[in-house]
């Protein structure tokens, strides 16, 4: 394709902006690496941190001298990996099926789920329905209750909607059922929308602690986010003469240890990204289609 | 008339039977999602009743005293209530304004960029933020929008007189609030656009160049039309959110001079809750769950009226 | 396509199943031992049953305990579900005097009144009744008792003020400031006469902190007498702070300190533990007030420390509170009085259970050895004296692998000045904890001489009275409000108190005003009834 003169100003303006933005949104990254391999001194200087100064790991040998980090990690992987393919094939079923104009009783189902992401029983409630499951102190408490998500499984239907209904109906009439249909027809052609619900789905389990703190009682069960917290506190105990007056505890802690805490717990999940953008090149579906 | 009447609900009944037995495998695609809707998300929701009781736990859920509205008419006669909804909507509107379609700007212009390695690059830094707590985020804005800090001594430079106190000014303070919220979610709420991007047609781009349409021209009448089911998707699940002006970043950026402009319904249940008002709090959360409801059925609604019926949700 | 709705429903099932074996663990039928489930206060989140300290007191005092462990972030919310799911302690660690009255209104606590806990627990009755009978209010509900308060030592001990002596001595003060008048010459002379030495105009005499209240130019008001936020006695009556007498002097000087421009204009949104910390240790601020745990000379992260880092020249000393026109002097303070250790309802029927555990309060502070063992471990094996012939005073060192703080506290080991650990919930007396506990007896002594005990609220916190949940948050948020206003002059302090007077009768003042009568009587009569017994 030829570009024009105004294009090409364009291409450099977008280029420019998008630049900037760039810079501005990795600078809090850039600023808590810094932080993490600096020296104490330093970091506590306060101003800009953009490099590094007084390179080193203490905060990380810090970190990583907790005998269960290893445990941790294990749990949170294991709640990423099962609860995202989990997640992602019930969503997708469900999304699937709202998704099909034969499906009777649609708006029903729709509502029936719109309803809960609205709507909660509150935590107390939350808690004794989740403790008559057994699921207190159950590692499957960070995947049960988590699976289904209102929001993924409308995007997922929307997808889906987009998808032309004449695929399906020539699937169907070789005598395909609609397992097979879906299987063979509607995911290959959702790599997109399925990657980008794998990765919503992942990163919110590889983030959460929450549930972790509130129904997990066994050191042995507990997530590497709640951990990290947890090493960032007890850090802090020895100084803690007058914890009723400071809520946050936290401040006691070197900056460089919360820093490189925060590093250890966000970079994993980081680098997962790249694997999904290649789904998002151009033309996905095109070759789909036509093939 | 009535045997008549009989008879159509017999016949939907035997026809609905009917669909059931004829697309029962799209049926069995709900099942799983059915039972773990009921139990993990409506047996729970016994608990929206603690609205309407005196909860004493010993007495469990249905063992507590009715007491009718008392808690929603202790909430609404909270001396300034009708400011905190302002606060908060005047927050969380803003937020939807420009939070809404920033990302889909984001997207769009990513989409334009030519080099792939750049735009992944691009893409991967924008969506950092998200990763961030707001206590980190919030450290790193009261440093850089403080009386001395960096964005102030950009604008004295430029010869604004005094500095900005964008930490002590409501109006500025709010402003803050919002863009730096938009910031934050602008590359992780581009990506869902990302994706419905790549599922367009590139032959309908090569048609168009062919008929002489610039790149403006492509984006305007291919790139938004081909997402558009994707933006009013997003946009019908997001105004339910409208009464979440977002306690967390608010949390950690306020002080006390702005509270007024700042506080919003989460930092009342919060204090509600701190005090062990369940009743209050859940009052309050209800307050915020039918709300958002009606938002959210009314924004489909117009959806579905614009758009016979192809664009809402339900 | 069967075998993947087959390995779905296979893998619903094996969670199912799952689901069934988690949870319970064996109820211990341990031969007639009485089993006590202990809820410590939630400082060794990560301690696992079984460590020396509970062995000890199980092997003391035959009893089977079970620890439940929690974190500090969300306690009252955890500790609400475990409750409300049927599993009340028998011994619960409360926080604030509030948690105390929302557990005794859900019937999940246990009263029990004085009698029974000096019969009982005579020592741990009259450390309280000697230091702080006040704190009987924290257990207070409804005229009746329902726990033990514990109290903290450390919390006595005002605000300290930390200087950078170097900088001090550079523009020719050669002490300490004392009074608010060389207070003031030396925050000015930091400001202007470039005490750092670059030639540039960079430094502030000091900052401040609106979002920790308690800590906002306390010391300056402390020399007017007044503590601006809390309850105070004044000529017999209690009265709130904000219209005391002195507060009109106080905001015309901080005001005045303002205008000069030796007040940082970020003493908005400074928060003293953050970024105000950080302003002092990176040499942008001269002066700035702290609590007394900065002041540990063991620890590499105190304001001195992390200064000296920065600034190897860097010379830090603490000061005492600086004396006003009149002679007063202080700082906020929270009292002795810290959290409180209630009860389970359970053990209103299980009277033996109750004696038991007062029993174990009572024999573990007033042994002290035992105490020692129990709080510390064991010596030899924990730590080590560092000089035998001179003994516990002249300090100790932890044996390794016990030098690192986390060990030490997943071992629910701890020897902090004043403050409760996991097993031992209340409170020994000071003498037992100089002699005992606190390590460093020269290095405390010498840097605590520094300080002094600040001025508390007349009722402890003040947010103590029934109604300040309603609205005592608010009308303090409008009270820094205007007094910010008249800290930068935009309006008067005669303003400052018309305006707040407005605002408080409107929002509620007069009905706190009220409840502080009554609860002053209150204190009275609590105060009676323990010396009584």
């Amino acid at each position: 394709m030829k570009r024009t003169r105004g294009e090409k100003i364009f291409n450099v303006c977008n280029i420019i902006i998008l630049s900037l933005l760039a810079f501005t949104t990795l600078y809090p990254f850039l600023y808590t690496l810094s932080i993490s391999l600096s020296s104490a001194a330093e970091a506590s200087r306060g101003g800009f941190h953009l490099y590094p100064k007084g390179v080193n790991f203490v905060a990380y040998k810090m970190v990583f001298k907790n005998a269960d980090l290893l445990i941790a990690y294990g749990n949170t992987i294991f709640r990423t990996v099962a609860g995202t393919l989990i997640s992602l094939l019930v969503c997708c079923f469900y999304g699937y099926a709202l998704s099909r104009p034969e499906l009777p009783h649609k708006k029903f189902y729709t509502t029936f789920l719109v309803f809960t992401m609205l709507f909660s029983g509150g935590a107390v409630p939350i808690y004794l329905t989740l403790k008559r499951y057994a699921l207190i102190d159950n590692r499957w408490v960070y995947i049960l209750p988590t699976i289904m998500s209102a929001y993924n499984i409308i995007v997922a239907r929307s997808f889906f909607m987009s998808i032309p209904n004449s695929l399906n109906e020539s699937a169907k009439i070789d005598g395909a059922n609609e397992f097979c249909i879906f299987f063979r027809i509607i995911v290959p052609l959702s790599k997109p929308i399925i990657m980008t619900l794998a990765l919503f789905v992942a990163v919110m389990h590889w983030n959460s602690w929450y549930d972790s703190l509130m129904y997990i009682t066994s050191n042995n069960k507990i997530v590497v986010q709640l951990l990290l917290q947890r090493i960032v506190q007890e850090n802090d105990v020895q100084q803690m003469t007058q914890q009723m007056l400071n809520p946050d505890q936290t401040q006691f802690t070197s900056e460089t240890v919360k820093s490189a805490t925060i590093i250890v717990a966000i970079l994993p999940i980081l680098v997962f990204y790249p694997f999904i953008q290649k789904y998002f090149t151009k033309g996905m579906m095109l070759g789909a289609v036509k093939g | 008339m009535k045997t008549s009447k009989n008879k159509n609900t017999a016949a939907r009944k035997n026809s609905t039977l009917a669909a059931y037995k004829k697309h029962y495998q799209i049926v069995l695609m709900l099942v799983p999602g059915i039972i773990l809707l009921i139990l993990f998300n409506y047996v729970p929701m016994a608990g929206i009743l603690i609205a309407f009781k005196d909860y004493k736990f010993l007495h469990g859920i249905f063992g507590s005293e009715w007491v009718g509205m008392e808690h929603f008419s202790k909430l609404f006669a909270v001396d300034n209530f009708g400011h905190i909804i302002m606060n908060t909507l005047s927050i969380s509107v803003y937020k939807l304004l420009i939070g809404f379609p920033a990302p889909i700007i984001l997207a769009l212009l990513l989409n334009e960029l030519r080099l792939q390695k750049l735009k992944n690059v691009l893409q991967t830094c924008t969506y950092l933020p998200h990763f961030f707590s707001w206590v980190v985020l919030a450290g790193i804005f009261k440093m850089i929008f403080s009386n001395t800090g960096p964005v102030n001594s950009i604008l004295m430079a430029a010869g604004v007189d005094k500095p900005l106190e964008f930490f002590s000014n409501g109006t500025l303070f709010r402003g803050m609030i919002i863009g730096t919220s938009v910031w934050q979610g602008l590359g992780w709420g581009a990506i869902v656009y990302l994706a419905a991007l790549s599922g367009v047609d590139e032959s309908l781009y090569e048609a168009a160049y062919i008929d002489g349409a610039n790149r403006w021209k492509q984006t305007i009448h291919i790139s938004i039309p081909c997402i558009i089911p994707t933006i009013i998707t997003v946009f019908i699940l997001n105004v339910g959110n409208v009464l979440n002006a977002g306690y967390d970043q608010i949390y950690n950026m306020y002080n006390p001079t702005v509270y007024e402009t700042a506080d919003i319904i989460e930092t009342y249940v919060m204090r509600a809750l701190t005090k062990m008002d369940y009743g209050v709090g859940t009052a309050a959360g209800l307050f915020k769950s039918v709300i958002g409801m009606i938002l959210v059925l009314t924004a489909n609604f117009i959806s579905n009226k614009l758009s016979d019926d192809t664009l809402g949700i339900m | 396509m069967k075998k993947k709705i087959l390995a779905l429903t296979a893998l619903l099932a094996a969670a199912a199943a799952l689901t069934g074996c988690g949870g319970k663990t064996d109820q211990a039928a341990d031969g007639g031992k009485m089993t006590i489930s202990w809820l410590g206060v939630p400082y060794n989140s990560s301690a696992q049953e079984g460590t020396d300290a509970e062995l000890m007191l199980e092997e003391k005092f035959n009893v089977e305990i079970k620890p439940i462990f929690y974190a500090s972030a969300n306690y009252n919310d955890k500790k609400t579900m475990l409750m409300a799911g049927g599993e009340t302690p028998d011994i619960i660690y409360e926080m604030d005097p509030s948690n105390v009255v929302a557990d005794a209104e859900q019937g999940f606590l246990s009263s029990v009144d004085y009698k029974t806990i000096a019969k009982t627990a005579p020592t741990v009755y009259n450390v309280i009744k000697e230091n702080a009978p006040k704190a009987w209010l924290y257990s207070r509900v409804e005229d009746e008792n329902y726990g033990i308060p514990n109290l903290n030592y450390g919390n006595m001990l005002g605000r300290l003020g930390v200087w950078r002596m170097d900088w001090l001595k550079k523009v020719g003060i050669d002490k300490v400031p004392e009074t608010i008048e060389e207070m003031h010459d030396a925050l000015y002379k930091i400001t202007f006469s470039d005490p750092d030495g670059n030639g540039k105009k960079d430094t502030y005499g000091m900052t401040g902190d609106i979002t920790n209240w308690h800590t906002m130019f306390t010391e300056v008001f402390g020399a007017y007498g007044v503590l601006p936020y809390n309850w105070m006695e004044q000529d017999g009556k209690v009265i709130y702070g904000g219209f005391a007498d002195g507060i009109t002097d106080a905001i015309d000087t901080i005001s005045a300190w303002y205008k000069e421009g030796i007040i940082h204009p970020d003493f908005i949104t400074d928060n003293v533990f953050e970024s105000g910390k950080e302003k002092f240790t990176s040499g942008n601020v001269g002066y700035i007030n702290q609590n007394g745990g900065y002041i540990d000379p063991a620890s590499t992260t105190t304001i001195a420390a992390v200064t000296k880092q920065i600034y190897p020249e860097a010379e830090v000393v603490s000061s005492k509170f600086v004396k006003g026109p009149d002679g007063k002097s202080g700082t906020q303070s929270w009292g002795a009085p810290c959290h409180i250790v209630c009860f389970g309802a359970q053990l209103q029927k299980d009277e033996a259970k109750l004696q038991k555990i007062l029993e174990i309060f009572e024999g573990t502070i007033s042994d002290a050895e035992f105490l020692q063992n129990l709080k510390m471990g064991k010596e030899g094996e924990i730590w080590q004296l560092r000089d035998k012939e001179k003994g516990f005073k002249a300090g100790f060192d932890w044996i390794t692998p016990y030098d690192d703080n986390s060990k030490r506290t997943n071992s629910c080991i701890d020897n902090s000045f004043g403050s409760p650990s996991f097993f031992v919930p209340v409170t020994p007396s000071m003498e037992v904890y100089k002699d005992h506990i606190m390590a460093d007896q020269e290095a405390f002594t010498e840097e605590y001489k520094m300080m002094e005990n600040g001025l508390t609220d007349a009722f402890l916190k003040p947010d103590t009275l029934p109604s300040s949940a309603d609205c005592f948050a608010d009308l303090r948020t409008q009270q820094i409000n205007i007094l910010v206003k008249a800290i930068k002059g935009e309006i008067s302090s005669a303003d400052y108190l018309s305006e707040f007077r407005a605002a408080w009768e409107k929002g509620g003042g007069l009905k706190l005003e009220e409840e502080a009568k009554e609860l002053s009587s209150t204190i009275d009569t609590i105060v009676k009834e323990v010396e009584a017994d």
